[in-house]
């Protein structure tokens, strides 16, 4: 540590003579290409296909360029493939640009993508994302010429917004032949993308630096303009506040924000741009499990949505700024029902001739930050006030997410936030119907909703997007009727950059490979 | 080391302790009556969100349109409970511990203070952090976290508090004669470490608070519906940027009764601690000059009063001389006036004293006048009572011995240690290098009263005086060091001032008498005439005969 | 979370036998072992029992049970705890402190890249909090000794009693709020481009606080030094107020400000935790808390672990200045 003792002695100087030096370093921000930036916590990995949280994905997107990059209007374009059809619901060619390279200067050829896709299938690797790109069944990936065709056992026709997603990015031969060193960020040709890690001090800072002579883009409908930044430092601070001080001090360029009293400190500063995107979608789910409170009562079901006001939660959660959802996901997203006639309302009156009397009901709350803490006591507040003898209990984040994914544990109600980071209702969908977590699927409620599940199978088997939709539509008109869920309202989060660096932001998807200075 | 604490006695009261006390209580009740009071409203919704302060809610509401005040006094109400409660467990915990470790067998009792001694050096919040996140969030789960991170500290107090107490002797004699060792925590050991304790409670008391909210604030702690301080104010400091009056209510409230706390340790400490009692303030005497009154006596002394900042007079205006080569004794029951006639020739009249006189001189210095540091230090030099607290117990005797020298004469270290050895050896210590370079705790009392002398005498002062050198020194050694005053009367021309309550010491040593009574010369004696025991005033007489038969022997 | 009044009692012990420096070092190293072993045992056995489950937590919210299952093997959490308790002191004797999840990365690298971020801030408080702390408080002692000045006695109680209550993290936001966001004059958070001035105001956080409850502390000691006979002596030798006050009543306030600095330093390495949260300071604390929180046992463990043995290090430090500075530490009779 060579400024350790520097620092030390400045700091010694500087306590008995403040005023002697306070103006080094302070002031606007520095112009030097340089983003310093900082997240709530570290990446949990460098490598995509297991990589884990917000803040990694959007790590790995400055790392790993995508076959296919999200564009506005919920549309796809054109990253590592020039072109792509969906053959069937089961079959999928992607055309693969020819200009594209590693950062060890290897070709990226068909070959090269159909590995790391292979790689991402392959149930060895233990990606999490496996499912959520390529669906449940097998996958049988294969490269010719320029084309990588995709086989599916089962129709999954989301799978372009999966190959989309920064998790499905693609990784060079050499990063694909050391997995460990892929995971650490030290394999420095494993790297297709605009960005290589230049240091990664894990716990401490990472610093991304721009590979030189990197063109290939993707193809937005609207090209961006403007120089992307030269190097990108992150470092680590759970504080959000502090790191609305340091923004606000001209000491970090980009900053990322839940807490609406947080966010709010930047209105006043016009300079300074924000890009609010709603980043999780909010909704109380029931453990349908038998025996439970909820199980097989949808009037019930249907009396805890009506005890709820999604404007009044909205004011709890988020200071009213949310999105107010009509369904499971954000209305950016494809297919997401809009119908409000589908939700019982606000009816404390019908609430309490409901509920009044339900015993034993047992709510746990997750305590990950003070919306989602403040979300669950407003929840059992209406509750107890409609008359439930409802008992709360206050989980961690961790512990709250190891809780339900048990499965059968000792709950009935929960309200969770849902990061779907596909950006497709049907990655949304699944938490809520289908097989159950301890089934080997992914909903939580153990709900059984035949209805429901046919209608999605049949959208994932769709490949025209109307018809897919107007399945998905349904899949939620049924589950909304039901009462499985309760929507809420959209998780916010803000991303606040200086003045001369901007961001695209498409629907509510930030891609911090889209980062430029001095953009028009 | 502890500081010993006889048994109890009755508190007294201070202004720190007052104002904790009330600071405490009052707080308490508002908190109590007002939580009662408005409790419905701490966690009633209400349509008026996130509002500031007005005259229906004044502290403003929160985001669910609560009221601000009743939720900070509903929450200093539970925070005061989990602090009071986890005070009182990791005290009893802690003193059972720090207690019980003393009456154990040997073996156990090491081995158990080398686990206090061990878990003491582990950061408390850290084992508070680490226990909450395995307790989970809530408030007795806060409570257990913080009051068994907290009970180390209170153990190793106390063990090193019984540890001092069970090795006085008292203890050891109720041991040998077989006191059981309840009897002996609840006869012998709780009276005396009461004080100490006490304080204790009192910081646990407001470390407590603050580790508390330190919890919630690192997001383990008490969490939403339950609210303490910690929650409270854990909510509010993200938005201390926009609405910094959320902040008000649970900082205000966590500090009131910290400082409470606190101050009333503060007093309690005070209070414990006889020492740092308050007397009342000297009032500086004007310098004045001595008259001259015709003496060519070295030491003068004329109409010496000594009085306190009240008025009253503690010596009456005494007067008397001594000559050159002189011994003069000063006798009298501890009371009479005799020290504070002492420590006025030697301007070390303690605090709120002061002396006034026609003429004070020693030497060619004159006392009245406030003399030169350098000056005073020829004139007066003290040899006193206790030699078992006369030197610096931090540092070594070399360093000590020879400052005078090296500050008024001007003498390097080297010079001044050759001057003082010798000056050792004058006094008979055998090995003067090695006394130099011991600390007092190693030397015996004989052995620190001696080298006392060699450095009185190392300033060849005018006026020697000794206030009762041999009282704290059993009588062979007592005897030597007469012999060495004795010959130092004979081998220099030092004027000596010589108290003690001992007529048959001063009998023996001294020249001239003087019998002191409530701060008045009764008699004046000669030597000679003690020896022969003619005294004509009944008091002296008395004193004579409290004398012991034994005599000294020269 | 330092406390005042802990120094009335809790001094070294100076009863015990054994006169040598041989032995005073050997008793000190004993204990720093005990608090590692202990350390060692008590956080592989004990931070297992924080619940939730940390292959869940690894494997993240979208993974399947099976997938879970994967996890917890690559994790090494499916085998008998006995068991990984072996690898786990085997890996300790070759500097290996495990694996971190969270971080992908080896325990000890996290560990001791925030070590002297923690280090270097603890020990910069300290020596401020000693650097004003001791005069301040000396200064206050004299002037108020045997009851003169009760005025400012009491000022000075009040004072610095309100600001010791202050919570370090209320400290250290009010401290950002001052200084860096209203004045603009010092960095509100650690900047890796001048680490020198983003360290000014954590060190503030951290020292002040304790500057005024050490301070209440050498105040009380010097009134009561101050009554001494050694310092009537010193007093009767004419050595000026300044000479006394630096060589007969500083050494004997050493020997207790010495002792409540290591206790300090152990109480900064605690309040770092929220401190270093405000201050995004990269810190163990920070560490701990992140760690508690993604369930990365090992990480925990680690943390733990340094942070128990770098308090022993410091209160056998603090001892051994202490053995130096006062010799009846050691608990001789005659080492001459």
């Amino acid at each position: 540590m060579r400024y350790r003792k520097l620092a030390t002695l400045t700091a010694v100087v500087c306590l008995t003579a403040t005023a002697g030096c306070s103006t080094e370093e302070l002031g606007p921000a520095r112009t030097d290409g340089t983003v310093r930036t900082v997240l709530p916590s570290d990446t949990s990995s460098f490598d995509p296909a297991l990589t884990q949280g917000q803040q990694s994905f959007q790590v790995a997107n400055l790392l790993y360029d995508t076959v296919l990059r999200r564009d506005a209007n919920a549309s796809l374009v054109g990253g590592l493939a020039t072109d792509w059809e969906a053959v069937s619901a089961t079959e999928y060619t992607f055309t693969i640009r020819d200009d594209a390279t590693c950062s060890d200067d290897t070709p990226i050829t068909a070959e090269v993508v159909g590995d790391s896709l292979r790689r991402l299938a392959d149930p060895a690797t233990n990606s999490t994302w496996r499912n959520l790109v390529f669906g449940p069944g097998d996958v049988e990936v294969t490269a010719e010429g320029a084309t990588v065709r995709v086989t599916l056992s089962e129709p999954f026709t989301t799978l372009p917004q999966g190959l989309a997603i920064a998790q499905a990015g693609i990784v060079c031969p050499a990063g694909v032949k050391d997995p460990k060193g892929l995971a650490a960020g030290t394999v420095d040709g494993a790297y297709s993308g605009p960005y290589v890690v230049k240091e990664a001090r894990q716990g401490l800072s990472y610093t991304f630096a721009f590979r030189e002579g990197y063109d290939s883009w993707p193809d937005y409908a609207t090209p961006l303009t403007g120089e992307p930044p030269s190097t990108i430092e992150l470092s680590i601070s759970t504080d959000q506040s502090t790191v609305a001080n340091q923004i606000l001090a001209g000491d970090v360029e980009l900053g990322q924000f839940a807490d609406p009293d947080v966010v709010a400190r930047f209105d006043a500063q016009p300079d300074l741009n924000q890009y609010p995107i709603t980043q999780a979608s909010t909704y109380v789910v029931f453990n349908q499990r038998p025996g439970r409170a909820f199980a097989d009562k949808p009037e019930l079901r249907k009396g805890v949505a009506q005890a709820i006001d999604q404007e009044a939660f909205n004011a709890v959660f988020s200071k009213g700024t949310s999105e107010v959802l009509n369904s499971i996901a954000p209305a950016s997203f494809p297919c997401v029902s809009d119908d409000r006639s589908l939700l019982p309302g606000h009816d404390p009156e019908a609430a309490k001739k409901a509920l009044q009397g339900t015993g034993g009901v047992k709510i746990l709350g997750n305590t990950a930050n003070r919306q989602y803490s403040g979300g669950a006591d407003y929840i059992y507040q209406v509750l107890t006030d409609a008359g439930v003898e409802a008992e709360i209990q206050k989980l961690d984040n961790a512990t709250f997410w190891s809780t339900i994914a048990e499965g059968g544990s000792d709950w009935d109600i929960v309200f969770l936030g849902d990061l779907n980071s596909v950006g497709s209702i049907s990655a949304s969908l699944d938490r809520v119907m289908g097989a159950s977590v301890e089934d080997g699927g992914r909903n939580y409620s153990a709900s059984v909703n035949p209805e429901g599940e046919a209608a999605f199978a049949e959208g994932l088997a769709a490949t025209d997007e109307d018809a897919r939709c107007a399945a998905f539509e349904r899949a939620q008109r049924s589950l909304l009727e039901r009462t499985d869920v309760v929507p809420l309202v959209g998780g916010p989060l803000t991303y606040v950059t200086s003045a001369d660096l901007t961001m695209s932001v498409y629907d509510d998807y930030a891609d911090w490979a889209t980062l430029r200075f001095g953009a028009s | 080391m502890a500081r010993t604490v006889t048994r109890t006695r009755r508190l007294r009261w201070n202004p720190a302790l007052v104002a904790g006390t009330v600071l405490l209580s009052a707080t308490a009740l508002v908190v109590l009556v007002a939580s009662f009071v408005l409790g419905e409203d701490a966690h009633a919704l209400s349509a008026q969100a996130g509002q500031g302060p007005s005259g229906e809610h004044w502290l403003g509401t929160d985001d669910l349109g609560r009221d601000l005040l009743a939720r900070s006094l509903v929450g200093a109400r539970a925070s005061l409970f989990m602090a009071l409660i986890a005070t009182g467990i990791s005290m009893f915990l802690g003193v059972l511990i720090g207690a019980a470790v003393w009456t154990a067998p040997r073996r156990l009792r090491e081995f158990a203070l080398r686990i206090v001694e061990i878990s003491v050096s582990y950061p408390e919040l850290l084992v508070a952090v680490v226990l909450a996140a395995i307790l989970g969030s809530g408030p007795w789960q806060v409570v257990v976290a913080v009051s068994v991170a907290n009970i180390p500290v209170t153990a190793r107090l106390t063990a090193n508090l019984s540890g001092a107490i069970f090795q006085r002797d008292y203890v050891t004699t109720a041991r040998l004669v077989g006191v059981p060792r309840r009897a002996l925590i609840s006869r012998h050991l709780m009276p005396n470490m009461a004080e100490p304790l006490l304080i204790q409670l009192a910081a646990s008391f407001s470390t407590g608070l603050v580790a508390m909210s330190a919890l919630s604030f690192v997001g383990l702690g008490v969490q939403t519906p339950d609210i303490d301080l910690g929650r409270l104010l854990a909510d509010a400091l993200p938005a201390i940027y926009s609405r910094p009056v959320e902040v008000v209510g649970p900082t205000m409230m966590i500090l009131l009764m910290s400082i409470g706390a606190m101050l009333v340790g503060d007093g309690l400490a005070a209070a414990a601690d006889p020492r740092v009692t308050r007397r009342p303030a000297s009032t500086r005497p004007v310098p004045t000059r001595s008259k001259d009154v015709g003496s060519a006596a070295p030491v003068v002394v004329r109409d010496l009063v000594v009085s306190r900042a009240d008025g009253t007079d503690l010596v009456h205006g005494i007067s008397f001389e001594i000559g050159r080569g002189e011994i003069l004794g000063l006798v009298g029951e501890s009371g009479s006036g005799k020290s504070l006639t002492a420590l006025s020739l030697a301007r070390l009249l303690p605090d709120g004293l002061t002396a006034s006189a026609t003429a004070l001189r020693a030497g060619s210095v004159d006392l009245l006048d406030r003399p030169a540091r350098a000056e005073l230090a020829d004139a007066v030099a003290m040899i006193y009572q206790d030699p078992g607290t006369t030197f610096n117990p931090a540092l070594r005797m070399g360093t000590q011995l020879t400052e005078v020298l090296r500050v008024h004469r001007g003498k390097s270290a080297k010079q001044a240690r050759e001057i003082i050895a010798g000056l050792l050896a004058g006094v008979h210590i055998t090995d003067p290098p090695r006394l130099l370079r011991s600390h007092p705790y190693e030397l015996s009392g004989g052995m620190r009263q001696r080298a006392m002398i060699a450095a009185a005498l190392a300033a060849e002062p005018a006026l020697l005086v000794a206030d009762e050198p041999t009282t704290a020194l059993d009588v062979t050694v007592a005897a030597g060091i007469l012999t060495e005053l004795a010959r130092i009367r004979d081998e220099t021309d030092t004027a000596m001032l010589f108290i003690s309550h001992d007529l048959g010491v001063v009998t023996e040593l001294c020249d001239r008498v003087l019998v002191m009574k409530d701060g008045v010369i009764v008699e004046e004696l000669t030597g000679e005439a003690l020896r022969a025991g003619q005294v004509s005033e009944p008091y002296t007489r008395m004193l004579l005969d409290a004398v012991p038969t034994l005599a000294v022997t020269s | 979370m330092t406390d005042v009044h802990l120094t009335v009692g809790a001094r070294p012990r100076r009863q015990r036998g054994g006169s040598s420096w041989t032995s005073f070092a050997l008793r000190r190293a004993g204990g720093l072992a005990g608090t590692v072993v202990t350390a060692v045992v008590v956080t592989f056995f004990i931070v297992p029992l924080i619940p939730g489950d940390p292959a869940v937590s690894a494997a993240g919210p979208d993974a399947t049970r099976a997938q879970i299952e994967q996890v917890r093997a690559q994790l090494g959490l499916d085998r008998p705890i006995l068991e990984r308790f072996v690898d786990y002191v085997g890996g300790l004797f070759q500097g290996d402190l495990g694996h971190s999840f969270s971080l992908n990365a080896p325990v000890a690298d996290a560990v001791f890249r925030w070590l002297p971020f923690t280090a270097g801030l603890s020990f910069l408080a300290l020596l401020v909090v000693l650097l004003v702390a001791v005069p301040l408080g000396m200064t206050v002692g004299a002037l108020t000794r045997g009851g003169r000045r009760p005025r400012l006695d009491s000022a000075f109680g009040y004072v610095t009693a309100f600001v010791a209550a202050i919570p370090p993290y209320v400290m250290a936001t009010l401290l950002v709020l001052l200084f860096a966001v209203t004045l603009g004059v010092l960095p509100p958070a650690y900047t890796k481009s001048s680490p020198g001035l983003s360290v000014v105001l954590p060190a503030l956080a951290l020292s002040i606080p304790s500057i005024c409850l050490i301070s209440r502390v050498v105040r009380r000691e010097t009134a009561v030094v101050l009554e001494q006979d050694y310092l009537r002596t010193a007093r009767g030798w004419r050595l000026g107020a300044m000479r006394t006050a630096l060589r007969y009543a500083l050494p004997n306030l050493l020997t207790s400000t010495l002792t409540l600095s290591g206790i300090i330093l152990v109480g900064m390495l605690g309040g770092a935790i929220s401190v270093e949260t405000v201050f995004g300071w990269p810190g163990l604390g920070l560490g701990v808390v992140n760690a508690v929180t993604t369930k990365d046992y090992p990480l925990v463990q680690g943390l733990v672990l340094v942070l128990a043995v770098l308090s022993a290090l410091m209160t056998m430090a603090v001892d051994i200045v202490l053995g130096i500075v006062d010799p009846r530490v050691r608990g001789g009779n005659n080492s001459g």
